[in-house]
């Protein structure tokens, strides 16, 4: 007769915690970034109540790009948290797979939001006759949509790059289990 | 300042694109030629013989067909004392191995009490499965103290002692090629492929040799898939508890296997090249993923930040590296390189 295993349910009820406090902590932290990068120090917030729309639709599409990049961080955080639940571990064991987790977030981190950051100034140098900042600050809407469509497909093609840089952050050891195809 | 910009990535982008399309045509004209196919008639093979002037060596000699079902033969040498270690040093007989243990058991209690200074006061008693009992005796008189360390170790007998069973079993089944895991008995297949690569070193080298200057996976998959598919028994006929596996020397010497004897016999040669290998364990059956670049309509697997294709080795039909309809999860055992 099939069972709910508890340790199997804890591991998961704490990807899930884990899950809300990064997701809230990191769209914050990117959304404050990215508006002072785009209102260069303007109040994004009294632009925003103010119904400054492209402002919203620019902002809006740069903490969905980065939140669909950083969700990669999850899956290895969770295959090594999901080890301490199989056995007994030590509380330095508990400490090495707290710091990796740490590293795993810096790392998904600081790669998607800066890969993004990167991409996203390319591609603004490489349309000099279109300055996107500028005319999104404008409040010009076609400018906004364009950008965020912009965004977003930058973000289908890193998503491939940053899931395979997440994967392999993964510690394997001798033995284990693998998912074939 | 934008046209120059265009005018780069574009070209940039006409240059990556003509690179891709180069690669992707030598990938395809080198591109592997075997075949899946069906059982190829396979001609005997010479039993093996020692070579004159060395008993101790032994000759193997195997024909098979190789990727393009050409006709091979290939001869290797290996020692009959390495052949016949590996053999007798796996496994377990099971009234062997009790008497080694209560051996080694009661080894270990009269060690505990000499160590605590109460041996000449204890009668111990190993007997049956690892079960044991004791007496103790100490005359009118005896020091206080003395009288507390033999009630102390009285104590430890009763309720710790039986602990150290536990850790005696697992070297025993360790130096027998297996692990214990809880109450779960398993091949340990890391140590022995690593065992054998030595052993195997001259099979490895003529087998390399053959294929020449292409990395010969094909070559030594359908040698592997070309041996003999033959269940071991559980039991041998010499009462050795083996859980139906066969040490790669005796595959190779027997030129017969099942799905994860001929895998580890596999692993043991190609960790050689040396590269990785991972045996993976599916109920009912094995396989081996080598490491390496998958082509497009390889089955591949990732650990870590490398990639894996999977290969079938059980034969007897023909499968090329990458082709397999296995699918799940399921626990791998890494060999590394030698």
């Amino acid at each position: 007769m099939p069972q709910i295993e508890l340790a199997s349910l804890a591991a998961g009820a704490l990807a899930y915690a884990v899950a809300i406090g990064l997701a809230v902590l990191l769209v914050f932290g990117t959304f404050r970034l990215h508006a002072a990068l785009l209102a260069s120090r303007r109040d994004e917030e009294s632009m925003l109540l103010a119904g400054h729309r492209s402002l919203a639709i620019a902002l809006g599409a740069s903490l969905l790009s980065q939140a669909l990049l950083l969700r990669h961080a999850v899956f290895p955080t969770m295959a090594v948290v999901r080890d301490l639940f199989l056995g007994h571990p030590s509380r330095a064991e508990v400490a090495r797979v707290v710091g990796q987790c740490a590293l795993f977030w810096v790392v998904v981190g600081v790669a998607s939001v800066g890969s993004v950051l990167l991409a996203t100034w390319l591609f603004t140098r490489m349309t000099g006759r279109l300055p996107e900042q500028e005319e999104i600050l404008k409040d010009n809407v076609a400018v906004a949509i364009f950008y965020a469509f912009v965004l977003l497909a930058i973000t289908a093609v890193l998503n491939e790059g940053i899931e395979d840089l997440a994967r392999s952050l993964i510690p394997y050891g001798p033995t284990g289990v693998i998912q074939l195809p | 300042m934008k046209k120059g910009g265009c005018a780069l990535f574009g070209c940039a982008v006409v240059v990556g694109l003509l690179a891709l399309a180069t690669l992707a045509a030598v990938r395809l004209l080198a591109a592997d030629t075997s075949e899946t196919g069906p059982v190829p008639v396979r001609e005997a093979s010479p039993r093996p013989e020692p070579v004159p002037g060395d008993p101790d060596l032994l000759r193997l000699t195997f024909r098979f067909r190789d990727p393009d079902e050409q006709p091979r033969q290939l001869s290797c040498v290996i020692r009959r004392s390495d052949y016949e270690r590996e053999e007798a040093g796996f496994g377990f007989v099971r009234k062997q191995m009790v008497e080694e243990l209560n051996r080694a058991l009661r080894g270990l209690l009269e060690r505990e009490a000499e160590a605590r200074g109460v041996a000449s006061y204890f009668k111990i008693e190993v007997f049956g499965d690892g079960s044991f009992r004791w007496t103790y005796k100490y005359p009118d008189g005896t020091q206080q103290r003395v009288v507390q360390r033999i009630k102390d170790f009285h104590a430890w007998l009763n309720q710790d002692a039986a602990k150290a069973l536990q850790p005696l079993t697992e070297r025993y089944y360790r130096d027998h090629g297996l692990r214990l895991a809880g109450d779960d008995l398993s091949v340990d297949y890391e140590t022995l492929a690593r065992n054998a690569s030595t052993p195997l070193a001259d099979c490895f080298q003529a087998l390399k040799s053959l294929g020449g200057g292409r990395l010969p996976l094909s070559l030594f998959l359908t040698f592997i898939q070309d041996l003999r598919y033959e269940l071991p028994p559980d039991v041998d006929p010499d009462g050795r508890e083996t859980l139906g596996f066969r040490v790669p020397t005796a595959v190779m010497v027997k030129e017969a296997g099942d799905c994860d004897s001929k895998a580890a016999a596999f692993c043991s040669l190609w960790r050689q090249i040396p590269a990785r290998v991972l045996l993976i364990l599916v109920p009912g059956h094995a396989l081996v993923a080598v490491e390496g670049k998958p082509g497009p309509d390889q089955a591949s697997i990732r650990l870590g930040n490398r990639y894996f294709i999977l290969c079938e080795v059980a034969g007897p039909g023909r499968s090329r590296p990458g082709e397999t309809q296995i699918s799940g999860s399921f626990q791998y055992v890494l060999i590394e390189p030698a």
